[in-house]
């Protein structure tokens, strides 16, 4: 459940934010099935060479698009790759490994143990693609997977927001990976909705470190009250679309996930009750 | 049964507020309790055993760590258990029995309770027991419709947030970070932090055989898993978990707790070298350890004991022998070191949980577990090994290291209170 606002000058939003962080870069990463052989021979640093074969052959196609949606994050702020070395990763797929499963699964079963495939667990569990990502970029500090499921993106948000100031980090990279819809092994896309692998890259920083036109905060109630302006857009459906609304148009400027005891605030820098 | 403990003073003010573990819960191939896997672990015990449980015969790797199914937790309905699945169940079984040995069971409703749990597969495990009984959620996304997290915030009625958190190896002991670091922002009141892994299955199973990360001791189980020691031949695959209570130490003294110990310190570190071969740099690894025992301001000879990730595989034990020896020093030479790994097997996702249990132990009974099956300590392990018995030995400040596939490094510190 989320709710979307578009902010006119007299903001509702009155409560402080308590733990803030800023979003000093962001990568956006969205390819249909068609797509992805084609990305998984190319995805790579923006004016670099592309990953070799022997890394990406075995990993998941929503840790390519996760990696895709990365070096688009860095390119796009013009990081310097050398200063990321000692940040920290979070990655959420949603439901990882369901395609290689279906098919393992009745294979083990027709053909034994042996059909096992010796990959699955380092490259589909959840842990794999934030490996994949400390490896692709020489990230030395922390990473993990969180989530993994429904609500995955709340909890690789909250992750990330802790795992900053646990281990004092200059910044940590938050991605959210997974099929939209879901993939439904076998099945061909519809063409009014097709399965589309979407990534969101973010790069949070401790607020008040400089940049970032995006701020993530927690907050011990739920204050935002929305008050659309004008007619909007059509309101995006999932988590991700809403995150990537946010980032990309100025039409939307905050959405709220209600927490247990609280909620996660992504609202954008400048909304009046938020300065600073 | 609730545990008094003395009234203890929390943390003088301008230093960090102590995070205290109060509450243990856990289900393991050495006992369904603190106490009886303490007992177990001081004793010496192999809980490995042939695989019975599932037709093994054409798995390179026939033993294990494996568990009973979870029994029913006091005060769960038994009906609305058993249509739990099974790492439900141990999970529920570990939250529990956790809550009620910290005393917070009865009053859970009345502060904000979170939950951090490492779990690695739960989707791949889930699809596979349900695959294996003739099901297709694998094939049907409408049937995935909660996490194991969000089960457990249902079943416990718990106020506070939920996070599944996995790096392999080393889940448990950033479960415990992440927990530690929401009572310190105050995101939650109390939180319960830690992992569980069922990873002896029939596909699991075949997928580590298949590697050729596991031991193919099967006809001696019990002396299968021998870290450090110059005949391992890999790993043995355990299963279960342990979930802790830990609340702020002025919480708990307050209300008179039993404090087990205090999380003073976690370092976290990324190989960024291999999915699953560990660096041969000891440098990442060493600056986990170094960076936990900075935030529980101790210094290496403070260390009292060092349970050693060591999974009993050629490679990553040595490894381990010499980030031991950089971050330590000379004073490693006297500062026991230890496998548990060796008793329980390696229980995966759940591994840093029940080895941070192992800790406790050696913390509350002032006794180091052994690594059993040290027949012959490898050379290339030069350390002040704790072979076959427990050894009496005080223990104020204990490390526990786990190094996760996907080159996780993450140290913990626990200290006595």
């Amino acid at each position: 459940m989320h709710v979307l606002s578009t902010f006119g000058k007299s903001s509702t939003v009155t409560a402080a934010p308590k733990d803030t962080c800023a979003v000093v870069a962001y990568g956006v990463a969205e390819y249909d099935r068609a797509a992805l052989p084609g990305l998984r021979k190319q995805v790579g640093p923006a004016g670099g060479p592309p990953l070799t074969p022997s890394f990406v052959r075995h990993q998941d196609d929503q840790t390519i698009v996760g990696l895709a949606a990365i070096f688009a994050a860095i390119s796009a702020a013009g990081l310097d790759p050398k200063v990321l070395h000692s940040w920290g990763v979070v990655a959420t797929p949603r439901f990882l490994g369901r395609p290689l499963m279906a098919t393992a699964l009745p294979k083990f079963i027709a053909e034994g143990a042996w059909s096992v495939s010796p990959h699955t667990i380092p490259y589909l569990s959840l842990h794999s693609i934030a490996g994949a990502i400390s490896q692709a970029l020489h990230i030395h500090g922390p990473n993990f997977g969180a989530g993994g499921g429904p609500d995955g993106e709340i909890e690789a948000l909250l992750a990330g927001m802790a795992m900053l100031s646990a281990y004092s980090l200059p910044g940590v990279w938050v991605v959210l990976i997974g099929w939209e819809p879901e993939l439904v092994p076998n099945a061909t896309d519809d063409e009014s909705s097709p399965f589309i692998c979407r990534a969101i890259a973010l790069a949070l920083k401790p607020s008040g470190t400089g940049g970032g036109d995006l701020q993530l905060s927690i907050e011990p109630a739920a204050h935002a009250t929305p008050r659309p302006r004008a007619a909007a857009p059509t309101l995006p459906s999932s988590r991700m679309q809403v995150l990537a609304a946010i980032l990309h148009d100025r039409h939307y400027a905050a959405a709220h996930w209600p927490l247990p005891g609280g909620g996660l605030l992504a609202w954008r820098r400048g909304t009046e009750g938020r300065e600073g | 049964m609730i545990r008094q403990g003395k009234k203890r003073r929390p943390a003088e003010p301008g230093h960090d507020p102590e995070v205290w573990i109060t509450g243990v819960g856990a289900a393991t191939p050495l006992g369904n309790s603190y106490a009886a896997i303490a007992d177990n672990l001081l004793a010496g015990r192999s809980g490995i055993r042939a695989v019975s449980n599932f037709d093994v015969n054409s798995h390179p790797s026939k033993i294990a760590g494996w568990i009973e199914p979870a029994p029913t937790p006091p005060g769960c309905d038994a009906d609305a258990f058993a249509r739990l699945d099974s790492r439900q169940k141990l999970t529920l079984w570990c939250c529990v029995t956790a809550l009620r040995d910290a005393g917070w069971w009865e009053r859970r409703t009345e502060v904000r309770v979170g939950l951090v749990l490492g779990a690695g597969a739960e989707w791949l495990l889930g699809w596979e027991e349900d695959g294996l009984k003739g099901g297709t959620n694998v094939m049907d996304p409408e049937k995935d419709t909660a996490s194991i997290v969000q089960v457990m915030q249902r079943e416990l009625l718990i106020s506070g947030p939920v996070l599944t958190v996995s790096a392999a190896c080393a889940s448990g002991n950033y479960a415990l970070a992440q927990a530690k670091r929401w009572l310190e922002l105050g995101w939650v009141d109390v939180c319960l932090a830690g992992a569980g892994d069922l990873g002896v299955t029939p596909m699991s199973l075949a997928a580590f055989g298949n590697l050729r990360a596991l031991s193919r001791r099967n006809e001696q189980p019990q002396a299968a898993s021998r870290p450090f020691d110059r005949d391992r031949d890999g790993f043995v695959v355990g299963e279960g978990g342990a979930m802790f209570v830990l609340e702020a130490a002025e919480t708990a003294s307050r209300r008179g707790a039993h404090a087990y110990a205090a999380i003073a310190g976690c370092g976290a570190s990324s190989d960024a070298h291999h999915m699953v071969i560990p660096s041969p740099d000891p440098e990442p690894a060493s600056a986990a350890m170094r960076q936990a025992l900075s935030y529980a301001r101790l210094d290496p000879a403070d260390i009292d004991y060092v349970n050693a990730h060591a999974t009993s595989t050629p490679v990553g034990d040595a490894g381990e022998a010499r980030v031991l020896h950089a971050v330590f020093g000379e004073a490693i030479k006297d500062i026991p070191v230890s496998s548990t790994k060796s008793m329980t097997g390696h229980l995966l996702t759940a591994a840093a949980a029940v080895e941070a249990l192992a800790c406790l132990t050696a913390i509350e009974r002032q006794a180091v577990p052994p690594t059993i099956n040290l027949d012959n300590p490898d050379p290339a392990c030069d350390l002040c090994h704790v072979p076959h018995h427990a050894r009496p030995h005080r223990v104020r400040a204990a490390v526990s290291n786990s190094f996760g596939f996907g080159g996780s490094n993450t140290c913990l510190v626990l200290k006595a209170v």
